[in-house]
């Protein structure tokens, strides 16, 4: 499994067997268990998967915003030559906002509400950067634009109740952008948004990712969003990462029967009032690491070998697949 | 539409309007109307899925509210299998509500908390003089009919996934074995896979029981899934309806046009020209003159700017309120 086979650009970010532990009220929650993730350069990485599967976990530890006291962390997050996990506060600051920036689902709650919009954009400048005032203003006034929030002057001065979720978004997103990132984490950018505002904030990401050489690990569970922007796509699943692959090749040929079930229950046009796929039982409890493949209880391919979970194969160049059923190759179908 | 006199239409919205005042000023007298609901009218056959799709703030959920009284319309004519219910306070409407029934989006929300599920479904059989024992055999029937263990009855929501709950909250509003159903937006809030076992479920009911109901929803894929027909709404007003098959076969409106094209489809060998509309929506207070989609729309022209176009029918019951039809 050579680097240059599975990852045309080189890997920007790199996480290695993540496992996080929950300490909660009920026990443990293994809520992460043995992620493995890539991100390459410049490429947009979509990670897909339901509620409770750890897509938003794996976020938050990237940047290790969890609460540290209440969770047990292992494994390794390589970003830019250094383990994330290694480093300490002080140094975690300098990465935070600077290097790897996030935007989450509702931006509403993320926007200091008392803050004009522009003093919030610059304020992350100065943060970050020696800087004198009128310049970040400048900046601030700059990425407005950049960002599509016009006339960018007017807008400075408005506070985020007198925005639409759309440009609100968009400041989130100038906001993020405004120390040039290497990577930016994008949690559910557009759930909260309308149909026809989250094709215009999906442009602007895409738009940006080529302008800036960005990376962005975009985390939704829309598999639409995932074919119209991802280059790559990692699908998750009791907290795993249970099939890698370029977007296209994962709706050409998903291989892993989770992701198979997943896109199969997505209502096609012209399929009027036909049964739609479903999958079976619901996403186990994560109280226990158990020992077997954690999708056999709803697998239709199930069978003996799943009592041992499977090991990430690669089938085809740059497609990892968990599946003890695709190890000889990536025939099915 | 299907308003012949054979068929009494189990609902039907004759000129509806809802307009929530915005500043009371002296005297409450207000000035500024927010048209959630604009002049609206269909009306639903028995045994129909007519679904309603829009953006936030359309009026679709002001919509399915007022059809079931339960906030009165400003204008216009409601009538319930032939009845005319506008206006009727709640004891003039106590003989229809066990005939109507409503699905919330958020299952968690309308369930109570800190009671048990079955409890909750015997209080719809006992406020509407149930014996017990009729609404526990009922319930029963009907946990059976929704694929769930009657043992869940002794559960309380916490201890219950969204699909679950959903489920339940189904089952709860075929108790009263009812003749009209709003479903709004009862699949947003769920997981794809678990979206796919309660529009499988609803599906599946609407054979056997023959429900009549109106599927609110901002998904175009779920709507032209199990709808018969469909009308699209934007900013209080409908803009398209018609036939499922028809409708979506020959979209006509700009508006409709580019709500399925900004739909990110789950296909990235599909080759499409993407319309993105400029702009956001604007505000259902204070409605410019004219067309109410002039301000965002790629086919704009001076006539569009002056007057409101009318619903046109373009044949088959494929309705279009457009200028450039």
């Amino acid at each position: 499994m050579t680097p240059e086979r599975t990852n045309p650009a080189p890997a920007l970010l790199k996480i290695r067997d993540l496992k996080v532990d929950l300490m909660t009220v009920r026990g443990i929650v293994y809520a992460l268990d043995g992620v493995d993730l890539t991100v390459g350069a410049g490429e947009i990485h979509g990670v897909v998967g339901e509620s409770g599967c750890g897509k938003s976990m794996t976020a938050k530890s990237i940047l290790r915003l969890h609460n540290e006291r209440r969770c047990r962390t292992s494994g390794e997050i390589l970003f830019e030559g250094r383990d994330l996990n290694r480093l300490s506060r002080r140094e975690m600051e300098q990465v935070r906002g600077k290097r790897i920036s996030m935007i989450f689902q509702d931006p509403m709650v993320s926007l200091n509400p008392l803050l004009c919009v522009g003093e919030q954009i610059a304020e992350t400048i100065r943060r970050h950067e020696r800087c004198p005032k009128e310049a970040a203003r400048q900046r601030a006034l700059q990425l407005l634009q950049q960002v599509g929030i016009t006339p960018p002057e007017k807008r400075y001065g408005q506070y985020p109740y007198e925005l639409s979720g759309g440009l609100q978004q968009r400041v989130m997103i100038a906001i993020a952008i405004a120390c040039n990132p290497a990577l930016l984490i994008a949690d559910e950018p557009t759930t909260a948004l309308d149909v026809t505002i989250q094709a215009q904030v999906l442009e602007l990401l895409k738009r940006l990712s080529g302008e800036m050489a960005m990376s962005i690990l975009l985390i939704t569970h829309n598999f639409g969003i995932v074919a119209e922007v991802c280059d790559r796509v990692s699908v998750m699943y009791a907290g795993r990462v249970v099939e890698t692959a370029d977007a296209r090749a994962i709706f050409r040929n998903p291989c892993h029967p989770y992701t198979r079930g997943l896109i199969d229950s997505i209502p096609r046009p012209g399929t009027r009032g036909e049964a739609l796929h479903t999958i079976p039982g619901a996403p186990p409890q994560l109280y226990e690491r158990g020992a077997a493949c954690p999708y056999m209880a709803r697998c239709p391919r199930a069978g003996a070998a799943c009592r041992v979970r499977p090991e990430a194969v690669e089938v085809s160049p740059g497609h990892v697949v968990a599946c003890h059923d695709v190890k000889g190759g990536a025939d099915h179908d | 539409m299907t308003d012949n006199a054979r068929d009494i239409p189990v609902i039907r919205a004759d000129h509806l309007k809802k307009y929530f005042p915005m500043d009371k000023g002296p005297l409450r007298r207000s000035r500024r109307m927010l048209r959630a609901v604009d002049d609206v009218s269909f009306s639903i056959a028995k045994g129909e899925i007519m679904g309603i799709v829009g953006e936030s703030g359309c009026g679709k959920s002001t919509l399915g509210r007022v059809l079931l009284n339960l906030t009165p319309a400003t204008e216009g004519k409601l009538f319930f299998q032939g009845d005319d219910i506008t206006g009727l306070n709640r004891r003039g409407m106590k003989p229809y509500r066990p005939r109507m029934q409503m699905i919330f989006q958020n299952p968690f929300a309308s369930f109570n908390p800190k009671q048990r599920v079955g409890r909750a479904l015997m209080e719809v059989g006992r406020v509407h003089g149930m014996s017990p024992d009729a609404a526990r055999a009922r319930i029963e029937a009907l946990m059976d009919m929704v694929h769930l263990p009657a043992e869940m009855l002794e559960r309380s929501p916490s201890e219950l996934s969204g699909g679950q709950l959903q489920r339940l909250a189904i089952a709860r509003s075929l108790i009263l074995n009812p003749d009209f159903i709003v479903a709004d937006e009862p699949v947003s809030a769920l997981d794809v896979s678990v979206q796919a076992q309660i529009l499988n479920l609803i599906m599946e009911l609407r054979a056997r029981l023959h429900m009549t109901m109106l599927f609110i929803s901002h998904e175009m894929t779920v709507v032209e899934h199990i709808c018969d027909r469909v009308a699209v709404m934007y900013l209080g007003r409908i803009v398209e309806t018609g036939p499922t098959e028809a409708l979506f076969s020959n979209l006509m409106h700009p508006y409709a046009q580019a709500l399925i094209s900004a739909i990110p489809k789950a296909d990235p060998d599909e080759v499409k020209a993407r319309i993105v509309l400029e702009g956001d929506i604007p505000s259902a207070i204070d409605l410019p003159a004219g067309c109410r989609f002039s301000s965002r729309c790629p086919r704009c022209t001076e006539e569009c700017l002056r007057s409101e176009p009318e619903l046109v029918d373009t044949g088959r019951g494929h309705l279009v309120a457009c200028h450039h039809i």
